[in-house]
């Protein structure tokens, strides 16, 4: 791919060229698209919240305030224990739904696997019919009697129908049957095949389905939601959203009953939140992207 | 004509599943003998919870006789208890809970576990814990939908353990709120002993009012000359949210009304037509025309920012509607620090009439759930957290000394941030005998409560709003509820906000589309429901 | 296959079993016709008797018992359930009527097959598929059977009295359905050994690796989707507290009758349409913008770009609703300001649905293109690399090699996504609609989707778990349909592309 790009710059005709224009142009205006409400998100949660309500958002911060990461930070001993929980749902989450994930899209891009259109199937029919969230619920509450472990948080969350199939167009995509049916051949068991000779050239559909999931975990509030019944197993999105929450929930029902209102600078709080969300994650991204860049090719393995 | 050929096919399904193969059948019918009574025709009388067996055999347990007076009840089995309550736990919860069991271990034997519905999806989630019989006692309220909830059995029956279990704390309950915690004739809930008055009325800047010298807006005229007035003074600021609830003067004689369909407190029983009278057109015409004035936005149909907030920080310079004295004094306590050049005023919409009673009872009140496995310990320290002193302070404030303290003038005062004022969302336990005010806020709006006594004495209305626990059941017509519920978001609320162009054609429409919806089976209901309430609670 | 198998059973063999292939058939076929014939709503399985102890153990009224009868198919046993009003039964009934359906749809596809065969020239492929048709509709029809006789004891059990009584009938069904499967195992035996195939056991015993990683993925689906599948069951309930979830009383179809409104066919075109739009022009701009992504050759150029147009997914929709409010607002918009300032007349957003499809489909262009580019990225990454190259040696411009190469690399993907989101296409994305257009009446005509309506009608309903399943069965079997048709189609052409 390096040498290609060299060669490349060497011998550019008239369409290329019309290409890159085209393409810098696109991406570029895109991009700008994609961070200027951003920048109105990192400017609004620096502005005074009052001055939001009432004289709207600014790229610039019209005036400077820490106010909504004062609000956020209150407790930094919470936010950083969410934080915390967090980060482990996260690696948990993905490394053991990766591990399943690609394990499952292994034997389901496995021609000599009889069966694999009827576990497809099965796989699929979850995304279609569900039983809605009470009886999960039920089965997790109180049948399996998990509420407030850590484990239902990143349980359910481990792998999806979605990944799942994803990753068998990857597998299909990079690893020939061929090249598996010779290493069978040379005597190797399925488990390492799938070790040694898929897993190494899967690294994009790898990073791709590792994003996912880690995506999935960073901004999963729902399960703490439901099965935290402590504030220290709470995940990063559900603390915030639930701070902000309090303040609207509050609000909108006193009017059958006399409860005191807490305060919070909400708007500029709701800006906060997001960089305080995202934050992490954009530094991090990087790293995944690297394996966008040089994908390994199969040829390369050949070779 | 579509609804038409789809209500054929669904029937068709029914019956195909219902009636196949009904052909030469015998019905069971013909079994019976002459004189066949079945056990549950008088069962089915007493209460809904009884029609199958697992119902029965938890119900038993209320109905049981514990054994006679409340201090002959058996300790010796040590029970746990899940209090299950809306909003965030504290964080010095544990703290909390650890002194209050130590009590109740002491006492009766017991300990509770705090739960906390957390504020987001609570709604759900509350329903949810019922559904699936995650806890012991329960935080209601009727705007959490108690009346529906307790129609459909949520909830066990209270009138026997208050005789038995707790005949302190029911003597301690005005007779006339506990009559409003009934559903179907039993009380099924315990309802708050500090009175509270959420008497609707209409917030705006007096400030402003003097400065321009504009009326009071007490009355629809003086509203909009309110309104007016600060327009023409100064056109950039901004009036009102929306047009919500500006016909509020009207309504104040409205006792109850659903539907389109209105009933008023002199005469409770005849029910009077509103949607279809020429009333509401003039009503409509009149939201158009202060639409028009550009007294709201035209955006306010998509504006869900709060609209509190925005007055708050003076943005609107009224509020008329879903206001009440604790959203005021919460304002005029916020204002006295961050805005002393402003003030806010508040004018009650129907205090001239008298109508001011305490707000219904089941507001805030605290029931213990169907699947409770030991009623009469639920009961005895729902007793117990709300009558005794020591218990009770502690649910409110926390630990004294730790948590706060009790200033010279006797008002509270915070020590930690780890458990404030009344931050274990116990609302419904607050006993007025050992309620410390909070502040400025809470000053002024005991002063309002007393207020509002002297008023219902002074013209001898009602302590109680007689009209609050009605609780519709929708079961029997919910699909054309629904529907009608949809036209009205659609068709009606585009009115009210008096967006249409054409107000008589739209009305128009909106009542075609109404009635097309099933509104008169609706409204069929909910007449025999709200004329048997009238007629058993005798108004 | 012919020679192949001629050699095999060596001349006069082949006849014979062709012979014994035939009667065999045709002969567990008949059975098959019998049982199916038997399990018709014109013959009960189910009994009643000692009818006025029983009704009054289950509290029924002499105004109901007329409307009962004293005994019951399979097919009218939910008539039952809901006229006597006893929901405990009805989760069962509903499985067994669930069972019943399978059993008929098996049963027919085997005689139909059964009949259409052409025996003497039929290879061994299809006679297996036959079998395996003929066995599945007779355990299934084993298990119906036995189903009903746990029914019966069941309720037996749960009034405690000796009210239900299974029909002989049930009993001929078992031993039919059980010699028939007998029959065609033996036949399959002989098949298999002609073809060099083998059953379940010996896959298993071949691949057993394959299965074991198969192990945890089944454990987690078994817990997290098909055990709460029951639920499904409440779309057919009219729930209340006092009976519990399990035991509230069936109501048949009732639930559904919400969603056949006067609103309904303007629900599913903006649902449908929306999701049709979503996803085929989400696709195109993933698919442009992962190809022009990877051809970048500055990598900081290719690496910020990529970041920037992925930051969108972050934004939730509460943050979209007030970004968009303050742009569209119209005294004073961002948008309206800009045109007042040059003069024009403001825009009135939140009045005039004209604009609001185009604004929807930009808000979740937005949102979703970064986040779906990521896969057709991946996707071009783990290409061969080697094909580029030869392209352009052999002078092939970019287009070209964009056109040729690129494009028909992305073609599986793309079809797998493409079926994989028609499953969902009568689910809308709630937060999407919801938080940009809120409870605007006057915007429904063109904003209004299936799940904001659902969401209008059950909110504040503590009751209305019934509404809600009933809602999401719909949009389930609708998707389903348009999923098995879609496969069925691409199978035909294309069987590699197919999603199972």
């Amino acid at each position: 791919m390096k040498n290609g790009q060299k060669a490349n710059k060497i011998k550019l005709s008239g369409s290329d060229i019309t290409f890159y224009v085209i393409a810098y142009f696109v991406v570029g205006a895109a991009a700008i698209i994609c961070v200027l409400p951003f920048l109105l998100i990192v400017s609004g949660s620096f502005t005074d919240n009052k001055l939001i309500l009432t004289e709207g958002y600014s790229l610039l911060p019209r005036s400077f305030s820490m106010d909504a990461y004062g609000t956020i930070f209150r407790n930094p001993a919470s936010i950083l224990q969410a934080y915390k929980m967090t980060i482990y749902y996260t690696a948990m989450g993905t490394a053991v739904g990766l591990f399943v994930t690609t394990l499952t899209a292994y034997v389901l891009s496995r021609k000599e696997f009889k069966y694999r259109n009827v576990v497809s199937f099965l796989l699929y029919f979850t995304t279609i019919f569900g039983g809605g969230m009470i009886p999960w619920y039920l089965l997790y509450a109180n049948v399996l009697n998990l509420k407030g472990t850590t484990f239902v948080i990143w349980f359910p969350g481990i792998t999806s129908t979605f990944l799942i199939i994803l990753m068998r167009t990857f597998i299909s995509g990079s690893v020939p049957d061929a090249i598996a049916e010779s290493a069978k051949i040379d005597g190797a068991g399925q488990f390492t095949i799938f070790w040694r000779i898929v897993l190494p050239v899967l690294k994009p559909g790898l990073a791709t389905v590792g994003l996912f999931l880690a995506l999935g975990y960073w901004n999963d509030w729902y399960r703490s939601s439901l099965f935290s019944t402590n504030s220290s197993t709470y995940e990063l999105q559900f603390y915030l959203s639930n701070m902000l929450n309090s303040t609207t929930a509050l609000k909108d029902l006193v009017v059958g009953a006399t409860i005191s209102i807490a305060d919070l600078p909400t708007q500029s709080v709701k800006m906060a939140m997001a960089v305080v969300v995202t934050g992490p994650v954009l530094l991090l991204y990087p790293f995944v992207q690297k394996y966008f860049v040089s994908g390994i090719t199969i040829g390369a393995v050949k070779g | 004509m579509k609804k038409k050929v789809v209500s054929v096919l669904l029937t068709l399904a029914m019956a195909t599943t219902m009636l196949a193969g009904c052909g030469d059948k015998k019905t069971a019918d013909s079994e019976l003998g002459e004189n066949y009574e079945s056990s549950s025709a008088q069962q089915s009388e007493e209460s809904q919870e009884e029609s199958s067996d697992t119902a029965e055999e938890s119900s038993e347990g209320s109905s049981a006789e514990p054994g006679g007076a409340a201090g002959e009840l058996d300790y010796s089995e040590h029970v746990d208890l899940v209090f299950y309550l809306l909003g965030d736990a504290p964080v010095g919860l544990q703290s909390v809970q650890d002194a209050i069991n130590e009590i109740l271990e002491e006492k009766v034997n017991a300990s509770v576990e705090f739960q906390f519905a957390t504020w987001t999806d609570w709604g759900e989630k509350y329903k949810m814990t019922l559904t699936t019989g995650g806890a012991d006692l329960i935080y209601t309220a009727n705007w959490n939908s108690f009346g529906q909830l307790a129609q459909s059995g949520a909830f066990l029956g209270l009138d026997d353990l208050l005789d038995t279990v707790s005949p302190d704390l029911k003597a301690a309950i005005d007779p006339a709120a506990l009559n409003g915690c009934k559903v179907n004739g039993e009380v099924m809930t315990v309802p708050c002993l500090w009175k509270q008055y959420t008497c609707l009325g209409i917030e705006y800047r007096e400030d402003l009012r003097e400065k321009y010298d504009l009326p009071v807006p007490d009355s629809q005229e003086n509203l909009k000359a309110y309104l007016q007035g600060i327009k023409d003074n100064d056109p950039s600021q901004g009036l009102l949210p929306n047009g919500n609830n500006i016909l509020g003067y009207e309504t104040t004689h409205v006792a109850s009304g659903a539907y389109g369909q209105r009933v008023y407190i002199e005469n409770p029983s005849k029910i009077e037509e509103y949607w279809f009278s020429d009333q509401f057109v003039e009503d409509m015409k009149l939201m158009k025309e202060w639409a028009d004035l550009g007294f709201w936005s035209r955006s306010t149909l998509s504006d869900t920012t709060d609209p509190f907030e925005r007055y708050e920080n003076g943005m609107f310079v009224c509020m008329p509607s879903g206001n009440n004295p604790n959203k005021y004094t919460t304002r005029v306590e916020a204002w006295a620090s961050q805005h002393p050049e402003w003030k806010t005023a508040y004018h009650t919409y129907s205090e001239a009439d008298g109508y001011v009673w305490s707000t219904t009872p089941t507001a805030d009140a605290t029931a213990i759930t169907k699947d409770c496995k030991n009623p009469e310990r639920a009961m005895k320290v729902l007793e117990l957290l709300i009558m005794d002193k020591e218990l009770n302070l502690l649910t409110q404030y926390g630990i004294e000394g730790v948590h706060y303290e009790i200033a010279e003038d006797g008002t509270y005062k915070n020590l930690s941030p780890d458990f404030g004022y009344e931050a274990l969302n116990a609302w419904s336990l607050r006993n007025p005998a050992y309620k410390l005010a909070n502040g400025q806020g809470g000053v002024l709006m005991q002063e309002m409560f007393d207020h509002y006594a002297e008023v219902i004495e002074e013209k001898g209305t009602p302590s109680v709003d007689p009209f609050g626990s009605f609780a519709e059941d929708t079961s029997s017509y919910s699909a054309e509820k629904a529907a009608v519920d949809d036209v009205c978001s659609e068709y009606l609320k585009p009115l009210e906000a008096g967006l249409v162009d054409d107000v008589e054609a739209s009305v128009e429409t909106f009542r075609e589309k109404v009635k097309a919806a099933g509104l008169d089976t609706v409204r069929e209901g909910w007449t025999k429901q709200w004329q048997a309430y009238v007629e058993e609670n005798g108004l | 296959m012919d020679g192949k198998m001629e050699k095999l059973t060596k001349g006069g063999r082949l006849e014979e079993t062709k012979f014994g292939r035939k009667t065999g058939v045709l002969l567990t076929a008949g059975i098959s016709i019998v049982l199916l014939l038997l399990s018709l709503p014109f013959f009960d399985w189910v009994y009643l008797k000692n009818i006025s102890a029983l009704f009054g153990k289950m509290g029924i009224s002499r105004e109901t018992a007329s409307t009962l009868y004293q005994s019951y198919s399979i097919f009218s046993l939910l008539g039952f359930v809901k006229n006597s009003n006893l929901g405990i039964l009805g989760l069962y009934s509903m499985i067994l009527l669930l069972l019943l359906m399978g059993t008929w749809f098996l049963h027919i596809s085997y005689i139909w097959k059964a009949l259409r065969n052409r025996f003497d020239n039929s290879d061994g492929k299809g006679m297996l598929r036959l079998y395996v048709t003929g066995k599945a509709a007779m355990l299934l029809t084993i298990l119906l059977v036995a189903g009903s006789y746990g029914f019966v004891l069941y309720s037996n059990r749960f009034f405690g009295m000796k009210g239900f009584a299974a029909s002989p009938l049930l009993a001929v069904e078992l031993i039919g359905a059980m010699a028939a499967y007998a029959a065609i195992k033996k036949l399959e035996a002989v098949e298999r050994i002609r073809c060099h195939e083998h059953g379940l056991v010996k896959e298993f015993r071949k691949n057993w690796v394959l299965f074991l990683m198969l192990l945890p993925v089944g454990v987690f689906f078994l817990v997290n989707s098909y055990l709460p599948m029951v639920g499904i069951y409440f779309a057919f309930v009219n729930f209340n507290f006092a009976d519990g979830l399990w035991a509230s009383p069936f109501v048949g179809l009732k639930n559904f009758e919400f969603l056949f409104q006067s609103q309904m066919g303007r629900l599913i075109r903006n649902t449908v349409l929306y999701n049709v739009v979503f996803i085929v022009l989400g696709n195109v701009l993933q698919i442009f913008f992962a190809v022009l992504v990877s051809q970048i050759t500055v990598k900081w150029f290719k690496k910020v770009g990529q970041t920037l147009i992925f930051m969108p997914y972050f934004v939730s929709f509460v943050l979209l609703k007030v970004m968009v409010y303050s742009l569209l607002e119209y005294q004073c918009g961002a948008i309206n300001n800009m045109i007042r300032s040059s003069g024009g007349t403001p825009i009135d957003f939140y009045n005039s649905p004209i604009y609001w499809p185009f604004l929807i489909t930009l808000f979740n262009m937005w949102k979703s293109v970064g986040y779906g580019m990521v896969v057709y990225l991946a996707t071009i990454m783990g290409m061969d690399g080697e094909l580029y190259e030869a392209a352009k040696v052999d002078g092939a411009n970019i287009f070209q090699r964009i056109r040729y190469i690129t494009l028909p690399q992305l073609k599986p993907t793309f079809i797998i996504l493409l079926i994989y989101s028609l499953g969902g296409i009568m689910r809308g994305n709630f937060e999407l609609f919801y938080q940009t257009v809120g409870n605007n009446g006057l915007l429904y005509e063109v904003t209004d989707i299936l799940d904001t309506y659902v969401y209008r009608i059950t909110i504040g309903q503590p009751l209305s778990i019934g509404l809600g399943s009933a809602a999401g069965l719909f949009q389930s079997v609708f998707g389903f349909v348009v999923v098995l048709i879609t496969n069925w189609a691409i199978r035909r052409k294309e069987a590699d592309y197919a999603l199972f």
